[in-house]
C-alpha cells in the first residue's frame, strides 16, 4: 500500500480527493489530511507518508512553505492547483507532477501510477531543489530546470544551455559544455520556461541564449553560437532580434 | 523663464510633502538605523522587529530600492508566520507603495487592495487610512489629481475619527499639493493653513517650516508676491530657530526666486548669496546646482553677461553631479523594466532614438550663430531642453503604455464575449443531472473532467492575442466532442488543414460552429454533419465552416437575421486587418451561402495571411 496525505485548504476537496483514490486508486491508501501548511509539516513528520497530495495555494501560505521544512525529502510530491500562474510554471519546470482541479479520474490514475514507477528519490530531492530554487528568486527567467530525458531526467542551470533545436516532437540541447541532450519535451514547452532577457525564440526550429552569441550576419540573417554553429534568425524575428542589441 | 523656475519648484517641493523618496540620508537617519537594526537582531517581541523591518524598508526607499524591497518582503512573511494580520497589512502597504515607485502600478494596487481587505475585516482604522493615503500619492504621481483627492479625504475621514491629528495635517498638506498642480492656488492655500494650524497646535517647528514654505509657492504661483516673501520669511525664522540648514538655504533660493520673478535683481542677488553660504557647507549639489542657476539668471536680467556665463558654468558641473546620481537610479529601474517587458522596451528605444537626432540637429543650428554671450545662453537652452525633452519622453512612454494596455484589455473583452454561449453550459449541466440520477458514476466523472478542460482551454485561448492553427483545431475538436455527447451518435465531425502553419486570432472559428449546431444540426432529423476546411486563398487564410443542417429559412437565424455572435466575429476580423495595415478595401470578410441540394449553410472568412515565423 501506498501511504498518502493530503494537504488542501478546502474541506470539500479533501473529500472529492479521497473518495477518487479509494474508488479508483485502490493501493493508495490515505492516512491522513490537513488544512494549513503548519499542520501539514506535523502530520508529514507524524505519518512518515509515501506521496503527498499538496494543493498550491494554502489560504495566505503555499505548499512551497511545507516543502521547505524537509531538505532531504524522503517522500514524493503530486501538486494540485486549480489555476495556472507563476508558480505553475515553476512547478513545470521542475518536472514534479501536478494535477489540476477539479480533478480528473484518469489523470489522477496516471499521476498515481508514474509515481510508483519513479523508485529513486534523490530525483525527487533534485526536482525539489529546482522548484524551491527557482521560486526564491524574482526574476521572471528560470535559473534551474529537469528535463526528462530517456533515461530518466537531467538537471541543468539555463545559462548552461547554448541554444535547443526542435528535432519533430523531441527538443535537442546543446550546452556550453558541448554536451547535447535530448528531451522528450518539444520545442514550444521549452519556449515556455526559457524566457527573455536571457533567451529568444529566433527560429521556428530554435531557441538560443543571447549570452553565448559570437557574431551576426546581418546579410544572411545568422548569428553564430561561440561553439561556431551557425543558426538562422527567421524573417520575422529579424527586427526585434535586431531591437535586443540596439540597447548596448 | 517663468517655466524654467516652474520645473525647478515642481522638483522640489513634492518631497517636502510626501516624506523624502529621494532625500539622502541623513545623520539623524542614520543613526534611527543602528537602532532598528538592533530591534531586529534582538529577541524581542515579533511585532516591534516587523515594525522595524517595514520602518527599514522605508528609509532605504529611494536610496536602494533593491534592499527596500527585500525588507518589505521579509517583513510580509514575519508577519505572515506570526499570524498578525495587523503588521500584515503594514508590510503589504509598505509593498505596494515601493511597487508604485518601481513604477508598477498593477502590482501596487494588489498589495494596497489585500491590505484594506486585511484592515477591513479587524476594523483597524489607521491601517485603512494608512493604504488610503498611499493610494493618493500613487494616483498624484499618476497625475490623476482627481483620484489622489478622493483617497486623500477617505483618510482624512478615517484619522479624524482615530484622532491622529499629525497625520490630518500631512493629509491636508497633500491635498494642498493636488490643488496646487491642478492650479486652483487658492484651495491649496486654503489646506496648507489648515495644516499650518495643526502643526502649530502639535509645536512640529520642523514641518511647520514647510508647511510655511508650500504656501509661500502657492502664493508665488498666484503671482501675490508680497504674501509669498511674508511667509518665505516666516519659513526662515523657524528655520534659523530649529537649526535646519538644508531647509534654510532651500528658503533664500526660494525667495530669490520671488525676488527674481518680481525683477529685483539686488534683493534676488542677497538671498542667493545667503542659500551658497549654507549650500557649500553642507555640500549639497542640488542646492548648488539651484543656487548657481538662479546666480546666472540674476546675472542675465542685471545685463552682466560675463558673470552670468561663468555661474552656468558652476551650475552645469553640479547640474552633472545631480544628473549622474539621478541616472545611476533610473538604470536601475530600467533594467527591471528591460527584464519584465521587452515590448515596452521598444516603444522607449524608438522614442529614444527620435528623441535624440531631434537634439542633435537643435544643438548644432545653435552652435553656428554664436558669440560668447549667446554661447551661455545657447548652452543653458540646450540644458534645459534636455530636462525638457526627458520629462515628455516620459510622458509620451506612460501615454504609449497606458494606450498599449488599454487595447489590450479592449481586445481581451472582445474574445472574452465572443466566448462559448451559456446555453451551452446549461446544456452540459443538464446532461450531468441526467447521469447524476442515473447513478452513472464514471460518465459523470469523466464529464465533469471534459467540461473543466474545455472551459480551462477556453480561459486560457482568450487571453491570448494570437493562436496557431493546430491550437485551434485541438480546441474545436474539444469543443465539437462535446457537442457529439449531447447531440448523440448522428452528429459527427472533420476538420480539415491544407497543411498550413499560421497563426490566427483565437475564438473566432467556435462561435461559427456553435451557430451551425445550434441552429441547423440540432433541429435537424438523421444524420448531422459539421466540416471545417483552413486553406490558402489568394494571399489569405480562407476557413470554412460547413453544415448539412436545416438552413438559414428554416433555422432561428433567419437571412437578413444578424445574429450577436457574428457580429462580433465581423468586428474582430475588421480589427485584425486594420493591425496588420490593410485598409478598408476588403468589404466583408464573412460570407454566408444557403446550400441547397443537400440543404445546409456554409459561412466562409478570410483572415490575413500571419506567419510567426
Amino acid at each position: 500500500m501506498i501511504n498518502a496525505i493530503i494537504i488542501e485548504d478546502d474541506k470539500n476537496n479533501i473529500e472529492v480527493l479521497r473518495a477518487l483514490l479509494e474508488k479508483f486508486c485502490p493501493e493508495v491508501s490515505v492516512t491522513g489530511s490537513a488544512l494549513t501548511a503548519g499542520d501539514g509539516v506535523q502530520l508529514i513528520k507524524a505519518n512518515q507518508p509515501d506521496l503527498i497530495f499538496l494543493d498550491v495555494e494554502l489560504g495566505n501560505e503555499t505548499g512551497f512553505d511545507v516543502i521547505k521544512n524537509f531538505p532531504s525529502a524522503a517522500f514524493k510530491i503530486i501538486f494540485t492547483t486549480a489555476h495556472e500562474q507563476y508558480a505553475f510554471k515553476a512547478i513545470k519546470a521542475s518536472c514534479i507532477e501536478y494535477l489540476l482541479k477539479p480533478v480528473n479520474y484518469r489523470e489522477l490514475q496516471e499521476a498515481v501510477k508514474k509515481f510508483a514507477s519513479q523508485k529513486n528519490l534523490s530525483v525527487n530531492q533534485k526536482k525539489i531543489e529546482v522548484l524551491l530554487d527557482n521560486l526564491g528568486n524574482t526574476n521572471s527567467a528560470f535559473n534551474k530546470l529537469a528535463i526528462p530525458t530517456s533515461d530518466g531526467y537531467a538537471f541543468l542551470n539555463a545559462s548552461e544551455i547554448m541554444y535547443c533545436q526542435a528535432d519533430l516532437n523531441y527538443t535537442l540541447i546543446h550546452t556550453s559544455k558541448n554536451e547535447r541532450l535530448v528531451s522528450s519535451k518539444n520545442l514550444k514547452e521549452f519556449e515556455e520556461l526559457l524566457s527573455a532577457p536571457v533567451f529568444f525564440r529566433c527560429h521556428k526550429s530554435y531557441i538560443i541564449n543571447l549570452n553565448y552569441i559570437k557574431k551576426f550576419n546581418r546579410a544572411d540573417s545568422v548569428v553564430y553560437m561561440t561553439n561556431e554553429t551557425a543558426i538562422d534568425i527567421a524573417v520575422r524575428k529579424k527586427e526585434e532580434f535586431l531591437k535586443l542589441f540596439e540597447k548596448f | 523663464m517663468d517655466y524654467r523656475l516652474t520645473i525647478r519648484w515642481a522638483l522640489v517641493v513634492p518631497f517636502w510633502v510626501l516624506s523624502g523618496l529621494l532625500t539622502p540620508l541623513f545623520a539623524q537617519e542614520k543613526e534611527k538605523l543602528d537602532s532598528l537594526n538592533l530591534v531586529i537582531n534582538s529577541s524581542g517581541p515579533d511585532s516591534a522587529k516587523i515594525s522595524a523591518l517595514i520602518e527599514l524598508s522605508r528609509i532605504y526607499t529611494g536610496i536602494d530600492d533593491d534592499k527596500a524591497f527585500l525588507l518589505a518582503k521579509t517583513s510580509i512573511q514575519k508577519s505572515t508566520e506570526a499570524g498578525s494580520s495587523k503588521w500584515l497589512g503594514f508590510a503589504l502597504n509598505r509593498m505596494g507603495t515601493l511597487y508604485d515607485v518601481k513604477g508598477k502600478p498593477d502590482s501596487a494596487t494588489a498589495c494596497f487592495i489585500k491590505a484594506l481587505t486585511l484592515f477591513e475585516e479587524i476594523r483597524n482604522l489607521s491601517g485603512l487610512a494608512a493604504v488610503y493615503q498611499n493610494i493618493g500619492v500613487m494616483h498624484y504621481y499618476q497625475k490623476d489629481f482627481d483620484k489622489a483627492f478622493e483617497n486623500y479625504q477617505k483618510a482624512l475621514t478615517l484619522r479624524s475619527k482615530t484622532g491622529e491629528v499629525n497625520y490630518v495635517a500631512q493629509l491636508y498638506n497633500n491635498m494642498g499639493g493636488v490643488m496646487r498642480r491642478k492650479k486652483e492656488y487658492d484651495s491649496a492655500i486654503v489646506y496648507y493653513q489648515r495644516a499650518l494650524e495643526i502643526k502649530r497646535g502639535l509645536k512640529d517647528k520642523q514641518s511647520l517650516a514647510s508647511s510655511l514654505m508650500n504656501i509661500s509657492v502657492a502664493y508665488q504661483y498666484k503671482r501675490d508676491f508680497n504674501s509669498a516673501i511674508d511667509y518665505m520669511n516666516r519659513a526662515i525664522a523657524l528655520c534659523k530657530e530649529t537649526g535646519n540648514d538644508y531647509d534654510l538655504s532651500s528658503c533664500h533660493i526660494g525667495l530669490g526666486e520671488i525676488y527674481l520673478k518680481m525683477r529685483k535683481t539686488k534683493e534676488a542677488k542677497e538671498q542667493t548669496a545667503l542659500a551658497l553660504a549654507l549650500a557649500q557647507k553642507l555640500k549639497s549639489n542640488e542646492l548648488l546646482l539651484n543656487i548657481y542657476e538662479e546666480m546666472a539668471l540674476c546675472d542675465t536680467l542685471a545685463g552682466d553677461h560675463k558673470s552670468a556665463f561663468l555661474n552656468y558654468v558652476d551650475a552645469m558641473y553640479y547640474k552633472d553631479q545631480v544628473y549622474s546620481e539621478e541616472k545611476t537610479k533610473a538604470i536601475t529601474r530600467l533594467q527591471t523594466f528591460y527584464e519584465t517587458e521587452k515590448k515596452d522596451k521598444e516603444i522607449r528605444l524608438l522614442n529614444i532614438d527620435n528623441e535624440a537626432k531631434d537634439r542633435e540637429k537643435k544643438f548644432l543650428v545653435i552652435i553656428l550663430s554664436l558669440s560668447l554671450v549667446l554661447l551661455a545662453i545657447a548652452l543653458w537652452a540646450f540644458f534645459n531642453k534636455q530636462k525638457h525633452n526627458r520629462v515628455l519622453t516620459l510622458q509620451k512612454k506612460e501615454i504609449e503604455n497606458k494606450t498599449g494596455q488599454l487595447k489590450a484589455q479592449a481586445a481581451q473583452i472582445a474574445r472574452l464575449s465572443s466566448q462559448m454561449n451559456p446555453h451551452f453550459l446549461f446544456n452540459a449541466l443538464n446532461s450531468l443531472q441526467k447521469f447524476v440520477l442515473n447513478k452513472d458514476e464514471t460518465s459523470t466523472l469523466s464529464y465533469i473532467g471534459d467540461l473543466s478542460k474545455l472551459m480551462r482551454a477556453t480561459l486560457n485561448n482568450s487571453t491570448k492575442e494570437y493562436i496557431s492553427i493546430a491550437e485551434e483545431i485541438a480546441y474545436l475538436e474539444l469543443y465539437l466532442s462535446f457537442e457529439q455527447k449531447l447531440l448523440g451518435a448522428e452528429f459527427s465531425f472533420k476538420i480539415e488543414n491544407a497543411g498550413l502553419d499560421l497563426l490566427l486570432p483565437p475564438m473566432l472559428i467556435q462561435p461559427l460552429a456553435e451557430n451551425a449546431v445550434k441552429h441547423g444540426l440540432a433541429p435537424k432529423q438523421g444524420k448531422k454533419y459539421l466540416l471545417i476546411f483552413f486553406e490558402k486563398e489568394n494571399e489569405f487564410l480562407k476557413i470554412t465552416v460547413r453544415d448539412n443542417g436545416v438552413g438559414r429559412s428554416r433555422g432561428a437565424d433567419k437571412p437578413g437575421h444578424h445574429s450577436v455572435a457574428l457580429g462580433v466575429v465581423q468586428e474582430r476580423i475588421h480589427a485584425e486587418f486594420t493591425k496588420q495595415g490593410f485598409s478598408d478595401t476588403v468589404p466583408s470578410h464573412i460570407h454566408i451561402h444557403d446550400l441547397t441540394d443537400p440543404t445546409g449553410t456554409e459561412v466562409t472568412l478570410h483572415l490575413p495571411l500571419l506567419d510567426e515565423f
